[in-house]
């Protein structure tokens, strides 16, 4: 049995120490906003924070999380950047198939948490590793600046 | 004159001859070590060839596999996806490609018809049943070490395969390599066709070493530059060699290139898992010899080679130290200036900064951690990009992956990330091209596989 | 189980009927007047909830064939849903409920549906809630999302569902008021007679509402373009508070009480059938619960041979996947390498076949007299669809009832497929419809909820079947390869003359191109020379192909609008005044046959002319720098497209600018077709600089994005500007068409930069990368 702190809470997982974090909070903990796309660490859909870092939680291991704190798409609203970059891609209608868009998210939120005012290379820095393949990047890079223009 | 014709004469066959004898000295791998060898029956630290003690009392197929296991038959006799021991794996070389062959016991394909007699000539001297010469890509020049009772146990565990029909693909060699025959005379010169002899002077585990790492591992047909007639050259033993298109590094005592800075942990770590904290993880065909060879070996055994890899002399290279430090958790700091290349930082930024990070300290698992690692600290970044091209696929405990980005990647892309990954993370940029990439996938292409899942 | 070659030649006749379907259907749709008086049912019985009206949606000849349902007949709610395939619900409290029984893809379409009814209905969009309706093909007819067809088979009937329910509401306040219905006014949903001053909202009148006689939709007057005040603004998506927030919304999403999970391998080379299988490793796998090997039927479309893993979780399932060691029976499997189609075209290039499939005018003669003559060869890969959610479905067998959850763009098609599969009779099917994590033509096939319902057979349980990346990549419909050997006359007054074009592609039958591989109809109207000859070559072909976004177009338009462009520069001509030359030459025998084809050389000259306008078209451009155009019919919407790049001494291209220009008649949702037209351009400009399937000995050797470069955020351009020529012609749909004429804008603009003429994808190949 392990013990994981997602999104604020104490949450009790049965599963194998090598059972990537993706699958624990599909399967396990019905977190089914994080996705899985590739498995591989090449399309960012199974994006979330760990330690307050975005993390492809289909590459860690489960037993490897310890006790940093998990947060997930369920989850980033409580946070003051994850809740203007949602607001920011619900003004700027960002999702098509919506599929990648919580990785998305996930890895925007992070790049505001480390740098509040991201220019145009810190934001491909921070996003290359997202995928969208209905191709709504103009409007992932316009929320993202309108995310970081809202006042604090 | 003609007196200092033949003076001049005289001194090129001299100085051809010593040359000869130098590279003929070259071939003794454990002559470093100095002091008298014995006959294995005479040393006096008890038998050092052979299974461990746990498996002194198993029937023979079974020490045959622990054997086979040790020499790393397998890596070699797979084709990449294809059933084990069926052979080809493609060594593309300078002068054209070989191919590796079905060893099973299938009678038409494999070697279900070798006697022990022909299988030996095969193992020990490089000589097939039907008399032909093997090239030495089958290392003939270890394996003559291997003590018959050995060899002709991992005949025992070949024989009991299930027999693969799976004829030889045919050599792409030009000419003069594709003469077999010419390989009589490269024999006699560097095979030393005898079998191991334990130093009298060093430990039972020190021979045990020896004798896994010589005979069955032949580390040195990868580890040991090769001279100009393609033997091993082991007055630079293991001091690191390019084979295969993969760079395999200095292993001798040296702090700056080897293994100097590494604890017998570490080592051990390394060798029986194919990684080791703070070092980073095998790849390549090192990935391929832990998963096929080393993993298998027993603790005593992985320390016996840790004795012996310990008293390598060291040798210097033009290998930088490696750096250990992290680099900067910002993408806008780190890479020196002259270093930076745009297009090998968005490269890394979408294919890599996921696993590898930024400061090059893995966020999902040490085994991708950079930071410290051999290959991102040589300023060929000859093994970073074949790792980019070919990635890892490795089977060891429960697996350890990297995609292969060379189908998905141009030349020119690989070098850029290349580039970028050792200038960010290891002591020096590379200055790979588009062409040194092409060049580098060359050598390690391989057929398409088949057979599997996928 | 069928054998395999005449279950690889079902399915393809399968898919190409629905490309056929897709591609042909009434792009314009059909006028009001044919619309039948039982398109609307008011759903009494349901008065306590306020008005509720029902309306056939999609089928009409099938809405005209049910004479059996009528008004008040029908009581219970559930019932409802099964009679009606979409309704408006007005609630007491104001809210208005409106179902979309197409599949959210990533079209936009469940807003669109919403905002078109709204219009009509005058209500408040704020108020309005979009569900998905449940699958049942006997009610709603057609379901599926693909080929741009939703919006132009549903504008009229989701414009008079509109119309009647606000039609009631007037009548039911006209009535309450004692005024006459003329002088009411509808607005925001709330209705007001400005003479006495009286007011309400729809929900107070929703229950007199449904007391009312249902309109004739004859009668209906629907607004005027001009009148529009939902119609054309911006909106964001119905789902998107639940997208970004991750609500569960997708077929991956489904978890059930109790379920377990399995994946599925089957011969990684096409047609391998399951010879043996490490049964007992694998049920000793941790967390494995079942395995067992499927003979399905043989047929792509369904249940190719394979075997399943059953586990307690994905993961598990997954990893003892990896463990499985199956020994294939290769006998009837493919053996197809792509390097040895694409040497062979080569070589055959040249030989033109001894039947030409079009000959109109007499080409040699022009190649005799015209003032040039040229000939080209171009080329482009197989592809794969890859959406990003990989293809999963769940399937529950309980009750007798296949209970399903599909993320499919085909859900009704794929009722009798799952059937067959499942050995059940399609009423035993309850299927529902969730959101679709991208589908580009891949989802119009069914293949893994047949397999899910064929798993679920042998589990007493929930399961849910989940592809890796590598199934996904390794199992596709994929858009075919082809070649195309060109030859192009242009006459002395410098317009196109003749055009020969020698067209090698695939069969999987023998007899006809292979599912998406012929042809398609739009190009004629591009290109109509005077004197055209077209004939073809096909190689056997035992991987499955299928419709991938904009099929056909997708590759064609690259091929002709290239070498119209190699035309244009022969001839000495302005390429737009070329274009525009062929766009309005009259030849008859190219004429569009079907009246519902609604390709208009107005229309098509419009979009070329604004586009070169707002590219800037004829100004001097710096050394190294060049523009380039290209324009295509496709999905009914008429489309140009321009990109201005520059092109360094490493071939790193950069984009200066894209414009987009369309005429796809009035714009539903203004930012929901920006979307779409940006969407597909990033997707075209991906695609045409990296992406490729490579096959050897019928395997597919890119089983993940590691080897097949999906554009990323630091190579996507920043700026897209997409221009609308909005007109009173029937809407279209947004999905395909902005995708065919991005690649030959891009390769038009190499050539005008470097003189080098880009005759192959992707461009990866040649050497090209987007610059950084």
């Amino acid at each position: 049995m392990l013990t994981l702190t997602i999104n604020g809470q104490p949450r009790e997982v049965d599963a194998p120490a090598d059972t990537p974090l993706l699958w624990v909070l599909r399967d396990h903990l019905n977190l089914v906003g994080t996705k899985y796309g590739c498995g591989v660490a090449q399309c960012g859909v199974c994006t979330v924070h760990v330690g307050g870092k975005p993390v492809r939680s289909c590459q860690l291991a489960v037993g490897d999380v310890g006790t940093r704190a998990v947060v997930t798409i369920e989850g980033v609203g409580n946070t003051t950047h994850g809740a203007r970059v949602q607001q920011a891609w619900l003004e700027e209608a960002v999702p098509q198939c919506g599929y990648c868009q919580a990785g998305q998210i996930m890895s925007a939120a992070a790049l505001l948490d480390r740098i509040p005012q991201p220019n145009d290379a810190d934001i491909d820095a921070a996003m290359a590793g997202n995928l969208c393949r209905c191709g709504t990047y103009i409007r992932i890079r316009r929320a993202i600046k309108n995310a970081a223009a809202k006042p604090a | 004159m003609k007196k200092a014709v033949g003076v001049v004469v005289a001194v090129i066959v001299v100085v051809a001859l010593g040359f000869a004898g130098w590279l003929f000295l070259g071939r003794d791998q454990m002559s470093f070590a100095g002091g008298a060898t014995v006959e294995l029956a005479k040393y006096a630290g008890g038998n050092v060839t052979g299974v461990p003690a746990q498996l002194a009392d198993a029937d023979l197929v079974k020490r045959g596999e622990y054997l086979a296991h040790a020499a790393d038959c397998q890596a070699c006799h797979t084709a990449p996806g294809g059933t084990p021991f069926a052979g080809g794996f493609a060594f593309n070389m300078p002068f054209g490609t070989i191919y590796s062959t079905n060893i099973t016991p299938d009678k038409q394909t494999g070697i279900g018809n070798y006697t022990d007699a022909q299988f030996l000539a095969a193992v020990h001297r490089g000589i097939r049943a039907d008399g032909e010469r093997l090239y030495p890509a089958m290392p003939y020049t270890s394996y003559g070490y291997i003590t018959d009772a050995d060899a002709l146990a991992i005949k025992a565990y070949l024989f009991a395969l299930a027999p693969v029909s799976a004829p030889a693909r045919q050599n792409k060699l030009s000419w003069p390599f594709s003469q077999r025959g010419l390989l009589a005379v490269w024999n006699a010169m560097f095979n030393p066709g005898e079998r191991f002899r334990p130093n009298a002077g060093q430990s039972p585990q020190w021979n045990r070493g020896a004798y896994l790492a010589e005979a069955m591992g032949h580390c040195g047909e990868c580890h040991t530059p090769r001279n100009l007639a393609f033997a091993l050259d082991n007055h630079r033993k293991f001091a690191g060699a390019l084979t295969a298109g993969w760079r395999a590094y200095n292993i001798t005592a040296s702090k700056d290139s080897g293994l100097g800075d590494w604890s017998d942990r570490d080592l051990y770590s390394y060798l029986s898992t194919g990684h080791a904290e703070g070092h980073g993880g095998a790849g390549g065909p090192m990935g391929e010899a832990t998963d096929n060879s080393l993993s298998y070996l027993v603790p005593e055994d992985v320390n016996a080679l840790v004795t012996y890899l310990r008293s390598i002399p060291a040798q210097a290279t033009d290998l930088p130290r490696t750096v250990t430090t992290p680099a900067p958790a910002s993408y806008r700091e780190g890479v020196a200036v002259a270093d930076a290349n745009a297009r090998g930082e968005k490269v890394f930024a979408g294919a890599c900064a996921s696993c590898h990070d930024w400061t090059g300290v893995s966020p999902v698992s040490g085994y991708a951690t950079l930071t410290g690692v051999r290959a991102v600290n040589d300023p060929s970044a000859t093994n970073v990009a074949q790792t980019v091209i070919n990635g890892v696929d490795r089977k060891t405990g429960r697996g350890i992956a990297m995609p292969a980005f060379g189908q998905g990647y141009s030349d020119d892309d690989i070098a850029a990330v290349a580039n970028y990954v050792t200038a960010r993370f290891g002591a020096k940029g590379a200055r790979l091209t588009g062409q040194d990439v092409a060049h580098l996938r060359m050598q390690t292409a391989q057929e398409p596989k088949e057979g599997s899942n996928d | 189980m069928t054998d395999i070659q005449s279950g690889f030649s079902q399915s393809d006749a399968y898919l190409s009927a629905l490309i056929d379907e897709l591609r042909s259907s009434p792009t314009a749709p059909k006028p009001p007047v044919t619309m039948h008086r039982r398109t609307f049912f008011k759903l009494t019985g349901a008065g306590a909830a306020g008005l509720v009206l029902g309306f056939y949606l999609g089928n009409e000849a099938r809405a005209a064939e049910t004479p059996n349902v009528d008004a008040g007949s029908r009581g219970a709610a559930g019932e409802e849903n099964r009679v009606m395939n979409a309704f408006i619900r007005i609630a007491p409290d104001n809210t208005i409920t409106i179902y979309s029984k197409c599949p959210e893809i990533g079209q936009g379409i469940k807003t669109s549906f919403g905002v078109i009814i709204a219009e009509e209905l005058d209500a408040d969009w704020s108020h309005v809630a979009m569900e998905q309706a449940e699958i049942n093909p006997k009610v709603y007819g057609s379901q599926g999302a693909g080929g741009s067809t939703s919006i132009p088979r549903a504008w009229n009937q989701l414009r008079q569902a509109g119309a009647g329910a606000k039609a009631m509401l007037v009548a039911a306040a006209a009535r309450q008021w004692d005024v006459d219905p003329s002088e009411i006014t509808a607005r925001d949903s709330i209705l007001s007679h400005a003479a006495s001053g009286r007011s309400a909202t729809y929900g107070a009148l929703a229950a007199t509402a449904a007391t009312m006689p249902v309109p004739d939709p004859k009668a209906l007057k629907l607004k005027n373009r001009s009148e529009y005040r939902l119609i054309g603004k911006r909106y964001r998506g119905v789902d998107d508070p639940k997208v970004v927030t991750g609500q569960p919304l997708f077929g991956i999403d489904v978890q059930l009480p109790g379920m377990v999970y399995a994946s599925y391998t089957k011969c990684p080379a096409a047609g391998g059938k399951v010879a043996s299988f490490n049964l007992d490793e694998i049920k000793g796998q941790p967390g494995v619960l079942d395995a067992f090997a499927i003979d399905g039927t043989g047929v792509m479309v369904e249940v190719m041979p394979g075997v399943a893993i059953i586990a307690k979780d994905t993961w598990s399932a997954l990893q003892a996947k990896r463990k499985l060691k199956v020994e294939w029976d290769l006998s009837e499997a493919s053996r197809d390498s792509s390097s040895r189609f694409s040497a062979r075209a080569r070589q055959l290039a040249t030989d033109f076949p001894a039947r030409a499939d079009v000959n109109i005018g007499d080409v040699d003669k022009s190649f005799g007299e015209a003032a040039k003559v040229i000939e080209a060869y171009y080329e482009y890969p197989f592809a794969a669809h890859a959406p990003l959610e990989p293809m999963n479905a769940t399937a529950h067998w309980h009750d007798g009832v296949m209970e399903m959850w599909v993320p499919t763009q085909q859900p009704d098609r794929g009722l009798p497929l799952v059937a067959k599969a499942a050995g059940i009779s399609q009423d035993q099917i309850v299927m529902h419809q969730t959101r679709v994590g991208g589908g580009f033509g891949r989802r119009l096939v069914n293949d893994y909820a047949c397999e899910a319902a064929a798993i679920a057979r042998k589990v007493a349980a929930p399961v849910k079947l989940q592809w890796t990346r590598e199934d996904d990549f390794g199992h596709d419909f994929y858009r075919p390869a082809g070649y195309h050997q060109f030859k192009g006359a242009v006459d002395k007054g410098g317009r196109l003359d003749a055009w020969q074009e020698h067209f090698i592609t695939f069969t999987a039958d023998g007899k006809k191109e292979a599912s998406g591989a012929n042809l398609t109809d739009n190009l004629r109207y591009s290109i109509k020379a005077p004197n055209l000859r077209r004939g073809k070559t096909m190689f056997p072909l035992r991987i499955p192909t299928g419709a991938w976004r904009a099929p056909g177009d997708n590759a064609q338009v690259f091929a002709a609008q290239s070498f119209m462009h190699e035309l244009s520069f022969a001839a000495g001509r302005d390429h737009v005044e070329f274009l525009l030359d062929a766009v309005n030459r009259d030849v008859p025998e190219l004429a569009p046959k079907d009246q519902s084809v609604n390709f208009s050389p107005r229309r098509a000259a419009d979009v070329i002319r604004l586009c070169a306008e707002k590219a800037g078209w004829g100004r001097a451009l710096p050394k190294g720098s060049g523009l380039g155009l290209a324009w295509c019919y496709s999905h009914a919407g008429h489309v140009a497209q321009s990109v201005e790049l520059s092109v360094d001494a490493d071939k790193q291209i950069r984009i200066d600018r894209i414009v987009v220009v369309l005429d796809v008649g009035p714009i539903i949702d203004m930012a929901g077709s920006e979307a779409q037209a940006q969407g597909a351009s990033t997707d075209a400009l991906s695609t045409a600089m990296g992406l490729k399937i490579n096959i050897e000995n019928g395997r597919i050797l890119e089983r993940n994005y590691n080897a097949y470069p999906i554009l990323r955020m630091p190579f996507a351009p920043t700026t897209i500007e997409a221009h609308f020529i909005q007109s009173d012609h029937s809407p279209t749909g947004m999905g395909e068409p902005a995708f065919p004429a991005l690649a030959p804008a891009l390769g038009n603009a190499i050539f005008s930069a470097t003189g080098e003429r880009v005759r192959r994808l992707p461009l990866r190949d040649l050497g090209y990368s987007l610059a950084v």
